[in-house]
């Protein structure tokens, strides 16, 4: 995995910053299955605002690539499932584990539903 | 009981065809794994899937961020999977050490010793699946075969790391205990043994007439397919795609040691195992190699800081690429941690391999995709 | 054919893969991780067993005589050596023969353990604020 010098805390990954309106465009624009690995997707939440994280790999000069954007609570996080195959398995999975409403979405697809509600989340918490 | 099962094989009609519902899982004797597969087949021809695998989470990520502080996370993901349990430990440890800014000043006899656990790992992991897919096809007497030699190589890393499982043997920092001269010879001895048994496999899985007709041509997964789902690990390189984070990650020696990527081009469920066989030959010359490289000497650093960057590390496991992400604040637990297992990337696809199948080869091309749900469910 | 009927004749003679357990006894090997052993002369209750064991199978009691007891959870230990590495007195080994079973004899409640040892830990807190402030004003 190539090295890059970190900034802003970053270690070896670079990193796109975009908006929830735009992460679809900005997605089909650097994703080809031929070039670009899809890895997962993840989201963060500090508390005040959340985050929907798309990891992929350039598998020319291997590097870890992030796009991010962030998105306030209970909006609606459009899905890339129809641009990238895969990821309405993970995309489920996140909507589960932070209470995220993603497009599309199944409920109590990773949790079961006697569990608690959205584990992972950390500000505004849903019922229960 | 007998109505119960009624229940359970409900027929429904949809746009005027009449589907049977089969369940398959959650508790089913052909899949030793906690998720649900609902087929609606036609005859005997599966025509939609759903799957449901919610059932094992345990909230690890969690307990990563709130319960252990970062030198203890190597010993809670070991827990994350059984089969992979240094798979899953060693990327865990070098993110922590890329987030805390110590990754270059690892000493290579760790290295080293990392890549011997998780090859051990991944040849008991790669012998497991074999034999169980041997089993599911109707072929016990194989099965049995290779799960006494996968116990060859259990007690070896008995011997190694003091443990047939849990190997621990990975931490922040290094690793936590040398591989001395004679238990190298005792490793040897005991690879070339191994190999035989390597030999047997593929002999069986080439040329055993009932086991190559029952998987030849089960489930092609072509190339570009494969690279549109992204799937990962032997099942992606048995499609031709050239992946291996062996070699796309630097967190080891695999470079230095000439690492050889084993790759097929039919993608049915025969091209799967065979790279899985392939592959052990691999990891034998790899371990060799590892000890010939190095030789005993200092094995851990000391660890004074906590993680405060943020990080990845992507890691061959047994089945596939492994990412792990930290997110470090300075603190003594991390703020995230994410982890994305094998599985989790090669369950897309399912769906779409197992239409048009007829439903008595759903276990062994279930088995050929090497599911584990424990590591999904995390 | 022929050869398939060598096989199954020898196989008769063969000795099984597996062991013969109760017959057998079973030797683990020479650096097997098992139980761990305390050495009560060696310790000086420094807690930092306690601190580093992954999954908190081990507890230091402060009583409230200041007598202190080591305690340890055979059921809980994922025995990863942890302790035995950390120990700066070398007060901890760890054997290769197996815990024992756990029995009437020498179960324990251990959930009650811990929340007895939190709360003996913070009169012992208390009690050491109130020496040091004691120190102070004199
Ligand atoms: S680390 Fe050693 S000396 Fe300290 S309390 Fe534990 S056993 Fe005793
Ligand atoms: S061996 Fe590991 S789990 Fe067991 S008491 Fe020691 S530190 Fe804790």
């Amino acid at each position: 995995m190539k090295e890059l010098p970190p900034e802003k805390g970053i270690r070896n990954f670079s990193v796109i910053e975009t908006t929830l309106e735009k992460i679809r465009e900005k997605i089909r624009e650097i994703y080809d299955p031929k070039k670009v690995h899809y890895i997962g997707v993840d989201a963060y939440d500090d508390g005040n605002k959340m985050e929907i994280r798309y990891w992929f790999l350039k598998k020319e000069s291997n590097v870890v690539l992030l796009v991010k954007a962030p998105f306030d609570y209970g909006e609606k996080v459009p899905s890339i499932s129809d641009i990238v195959k895969p990821a309405f398995v993970q995309e489920w999975e996140i909507a589960d584990l932070f209470g995220i409403n993603i497009e599309g979405r199944v409920e109590n697809f990773f949790l079961t539903p006697e569990s608690p509600r959205a584990p992972l989340r950390r500000g505004d918490k849903l019922g229960k | 009981m007998a109505s119960e099962s009624k229940n359970k094989t409900r027929e429904i009609q949809i746009k005027e065809k009449v589907y049977t519902t089969i369940p398959f899982g959650s508790q089913h004797v052909a899949l030793p794994e906690p998720i649900k597969f609902i087929f609606d087949t036609e005859n005997e021809i599966v025509k939609e899937i759903k799957f449901d695998i919610a059932y094992v989470h345990r909230g690890i990520e969690k307990a990563l961020t709130t319960m252990f502080d970062f030198r203890k996370a190597p010993y809670v993901v070991g827990r994350v999977c059984g089969i992979c349990s240094a798979a899953h430990t060693i990327p865990c440890a070098v993110v922590m050490e890329r987030a805390i800014g110590i990754d270059r000043e690892i000493p290579d006899r760790a290295k080293a010793i990392r890549m011997i656990a998780l090859e051990i790992n991944r040849l008991q992991s790669h012998f497991l699946i074999n034999g169980h897919l041997a089993e599911v096809c109707g072929y016990e007497n194989v099965f049995m075969h290779i799960w006494r030699d996968r116990e060859m190589i259990m007690d070896l890393a008995d011997m190694l790391f003091g443990n047939r499982v849990q190997y621990d043997v990975v931490c922040v920092g290094g690793v936590n205990r040398d591989i001395p001269k004679d238990k190298e010879r005792v490793l040897l001895d005991k690879l070339n043994e191994i190999e035989k048994s390597v030999e047997f496999m593929e002999k069986i899985f080439t040329k055993d007439r009932t086991l190559v007709s029952r998987l030849k041509g089960l489930g092609v997964v072509s190339k570009e397919m494969a690279l549109e789902y992204g799937i990962v690990g032997p099942m992606a390189r048995a499609s031709g795609v050239k992946t291996d984070c062996r070699v796309e990650d630097d967190w080891g020696l695999y470079k230095d040691l000439g690492f050889e990527m084993v790759t097929m081009e039919e993608g049915d469920s025969l091209a799967r195992c065979l790279v899985r066989v392939r592959e052990c030959y691999e990891s034998i010359r790899i371990i060799r190699e590892a000890i010939k490289s190095t030789e005993e000497g200092e094995i851990s650093i000391k660890v004074t800081a906590n993680p405060k960057y943020e990080a990845v590390c992507r890691n061959e496991a047994p089945r596939g690429e492994l990412f792990y992400y930290v997110k470090g604040t300075g603190g003594i637990m991390p703020d995230r941690v994410r982890i994305r297992t094998p599985t989790l990337a090669n369950i897309p696809i399912l769906p779409e391999v197992m239409k048009d199948v007829s439903y008595n080869d759903i276990p062994p091309l279930l088995m050929s995709f090497d599911p584990c749900i424990a590591c999904t469910g995390r | 054919m022929l050869k398939m009927f060598l096989t199954s004749v020898l196989n008769l003679f063969r000795k099984p893969a597996t062991h013969l357990y109760p017959f057998e006894p079973y030797e683990p090997f020479e650096d097997y991780r098992g139980r761990i052993v305390w050495n009560e002369e060696k310790c000086t209750f420094c807690m930092r067993c306690e601190m580093v064991c992954p999954p908190g199978a081990i507890k230091i009691m402060i009583m409230e005589d200041d007598t202190k007891r080591w305690l340890w959870n055979p059921a809980q230990c994922i025995y990863c050596g942890e302790c035995v590495r950390n120990c700066p007195f070398g007060a901890l080994t760890q054997e290769n023969q197996y815990s024992p079973p756990l029995d009437k004899s020498n179960k324990r409640d251990w959930s009650e353990i811990e929340r007895e040892a939190e709360r003996l830990k913070l009169l012992w807190r208390e009690r050491l604020r109130k020496k040091s402030q004691a120190k102070k004003s004199s």
